[in-house]
């Protein structure tokens, strides 16, 4: 059983290839983690000099894969709430908190349906009219960091503006950055065993004989496979300002003004988190504004720092470090109309390789995609190696979400199946994997689901089970949705 | 594992999937194409009778005995293939060189298949095989070294 003792390697030391990494040590698989870099992170850290100063990512959804990943290995990172006092809108009118604008959006707190096939844009206006739409579509920019958010998928928008927007209650901020969840987990990484190679770029010569999570940008894996992987994504300036302090200054303006189709958004980051520029006493503003093709860095910038002149007035005053850029593909995958993140390349690339990262075809917002798709890529790499350890060549099946359900059905009292099907193809993530199976069990009450997927539709069944008399889970079952207590 | 013989959910599903692909590899390899509804009847069957298991050391033994017989049921009640045992000199895969073990399985009886899943992909002995499938030790024995002999030869030849 020599093969038992091959490792699984992870190319990429970002969220996605911690995660997987994390993911396949805790299944007890040797791991290797290769990072091209002197650093874990990715873009979830800053510069050599400034590692804490993040490139990218700033908030954690409290209702997401990341959040949810952290919880089950009860991995606690201190987190800060939102500041929602602090946030200013900054339109054609001027700077305020947004009350005017809250009342536009109104309407769009009703639950809807959005088409895969339309654009935001064209869907928006129809379903809340002119206005609404207009602000809507601007508002996708803090989300999606595109120049025009309006131009993608209804469905796609749609999810992260409810996600986003509408639920800014859900939103967290990392204290310390994301170098703090960098560092934890590469602290468990380590726990785990996971041998981890620094400054170790891989080419597609070295790329080992054994099962592989990829877990780099698509453009780089594109590279190392020798094969076309490609996805749409936005491209954004960035610009970072350490300066000295005014306590006068809002946590976030969102500049909508007119002249753009997406928003720029200005974090004061630390508002939400004081420590943010560790020992130095200054504040750390971070904005980003998506930008078109044909706009230069010089450009972005400039529009970035019009919004800073309304938003936090003396800001140039006293700079102390500023950082300034244009990113491509930075942010994940952007769904055009038509498709949904089922459409990206896939996690499963054949030949024991495995794809992660966040524009690739798993479920969630930004570094979400990350999360699922390195839990993903990590499972399918286990299977691999336990399909080679033994005997390779010897048939083998398995155990489908569907055939799972069906033995559980047969063994647990009382249990029930339904079975429905959607032929939009678009079905609310099970796991992580964005069809698969989940169980949950909660006082007495097992709920099991599972989502399988062919070319025409998506098949949800679901297993009901108690242990508990009949009248007992009729009164369950009745229980509007939130109060159930299979919910997480 | 205690968890699951009380009747956990949360327990039985995660031993499903500790056991799934090494039963479905057995169950496969001996049922071929109806490799998934033995391994289905075999779980089910492992779940119901958890309770009755009194020592949790002996889970593997006794998971393989009940794939075996699930695997074996699962084909054997199907017309279509031959439970006859074939004749010794059919082929036998060299599991070391051999490319395709499927096809190979194909040429085989069940009980055949039964036998050389269990010495050479669960590595139980000669004896330990024999007591399994219910034959004496020599049958075992010498069933494997011809139909190894033969292989042999057929792969010298080609
Ligand atoms: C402006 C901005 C704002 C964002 N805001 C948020 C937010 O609020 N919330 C959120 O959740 N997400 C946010 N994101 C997204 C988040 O930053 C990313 O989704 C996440 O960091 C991606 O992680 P990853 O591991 O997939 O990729 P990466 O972090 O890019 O990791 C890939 C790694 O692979 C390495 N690598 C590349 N090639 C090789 C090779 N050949 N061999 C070995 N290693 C290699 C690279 O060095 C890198 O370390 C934001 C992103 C940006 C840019």
């Amino acid at each position: 059983m020599a093969t038992m003792d091959r490792p699984i390697h992870v190319v990429g030391g970002g969220i996605a290839g911690l995660v997987a990494a994390i993911t396949a040590a805790e299944a007890g698989a040797p791991v290797v983690l290769h990072e091209a870099s002197g650093r874990l992170g990715g873009r979830a850290v800053g510069s050599a000099e400034r590692p804490w100063v993040n490139l990218g990512p700033h908030v954690v959804f409290t209702d997401g894969a990341l959040a949810r990943w952290l919880r089950q290995r009860r991995i606690d990172i201190p987190m800060r709430g939102p500041l929602v006092r602090g946030l200013r809108l900054l339109d054609d009118r001027g700077t305020a908190f947004p009350i005017r604008h809250g009342l536009r959006l109104l309407p769009s707190i009703v639950r809807h349906d959005a088409p895969v096939d339309d654009t935001f844009r064209a869907w928006t206006e129809e379903t809340f009219g002119g206005s609404t739409a207009e602000l809507m579509c601007r508002l996708g920019g803090l989300i999606t960091y595109h120049h025009d958010p309006g131009s993608l998928s209804a469905r796609f928008m749609w999810e992260r503006y409810r996600r986003s927007i509408l639920s800014s209650d859900r939103v967290r901020w990392i204290a310390g950055g994301w170098l703090t969840l960098v560092d934890t987990l590469t602290e468990r990484a380590r726990t785990l065993g996971v041998r981890i190679e620094l400054d170790d770029r891989l080419t597609r010569q070295a790329l080992p004989d054994a099962p592989t999570v990829v877990a780099t940008k698509l453009a780089a894996a594109s590279r190392l496979l020798d094969r076309d992987l490609r996805w749409p994504g936005a491209r954004t300036a960035l610009l970072d300002v350490a300066t000295a302090p005014d306590r006068g200054w809002p946590s976030v303006v969102a500049d909508v003004r007119s002249d753009l189709a997406t928003c720029c958004m200005i974090e004061r980051e630390t508002a939400p988190d004081p420590g943010a520029l560790r020992e130095e006493h200054a504040e750390l503003i971070q904005a980003q504004l998506g930008v078109a093709a044909d706009v230069s860095v010089a450009e972005g910038v400039a529009r970035i720092e019009d919004g800073l002149d309304n938003g936090f007035p003396g800001w140039r005053e006293s700079v102390q470090w500023r950082r300034a850029q244009i990113l491509v593909d930075g942010v994940g995958a952007v769904d055009p109309p038509g498709t949904t993140w089922r459409d990206r390349p896939a996690v499963d690339q054949g030949d024991d390789v495995y794809l992660a990262g966040d524009a690739v075809a798993s479920p969630g917002l930004l570094s979400e995609v990350s999360v699922n798709s390195g839990v993903h890529a990590a499972r399918l790499a286990l299977d691999a190696r336990r399909r080679r350890a033994f005997a390779p060549g010897w048939p083998s099946v398995e155990l489908t979400p569907e055939r799972r359900l069906a033995v559980l059905a047969a063994v647990l009292p009382n249990a029930s199946v339904e079975t429905s099907t959607h032929v939009d193809r678009d079905v609310e993530p099970v796991d992580e994997t964005g069809l698969g199976y989940r169980l949950e069990h909660r006082a007495g009450l097992t709920r099991a689901t599972a989502v399988t997927a062919s070319d025409a539709d998506v098949r949800v069944m679901t297993l009901v089970a108690s242990g508990l008399p009949k009248p007992a889970r009729r009164l369950l079952e009745r229980l509007p949705g939130r109060l159930r207590p299979w919910r997480r | 594992m205690r968890a699951a013989q009380r009747g956990d959910p949360l327990a039985m599903d995660a031993l499903l999937t500790e056991l799934a692909p090494w039963v479905g590899r057995i169950c496969s390899s001996i049922a071929l194409d109806k490799g998934d509804d033995a391994m289905q009847e075999t779980l089910i069957s492992v779940l119901k009778n958890l309770p009755t298991l009194r020592e949790p050391a002996a889970l593997r033994g006794w998971v393989r005995r009940i794939a075996v017989r699930q695997a074996l049921r699962a084909v054997t009640g199907d017309r279509s293939v031959p439970v006859a045992d074939v004749p010794e000199a059919a082929t036998v895969p060299d599991f070391e060189t051999s490319v395709d073990v499927r096809e190979t399985l194909k040429k085989l009886s069940p009980q055949r298949r039964a036998v050389l899943v269990l010495r050479y992909l669960e590595d139980l002995s000669e004896q330990e095989v024999a007591e399994m499938m219910g034959t004496p030790e020599g049958t075992v024995k010498s069933g494997l070294f011809r139909a190894r002999e033969t292989f042999r030869d057929q792969w010298r030849e080609a």
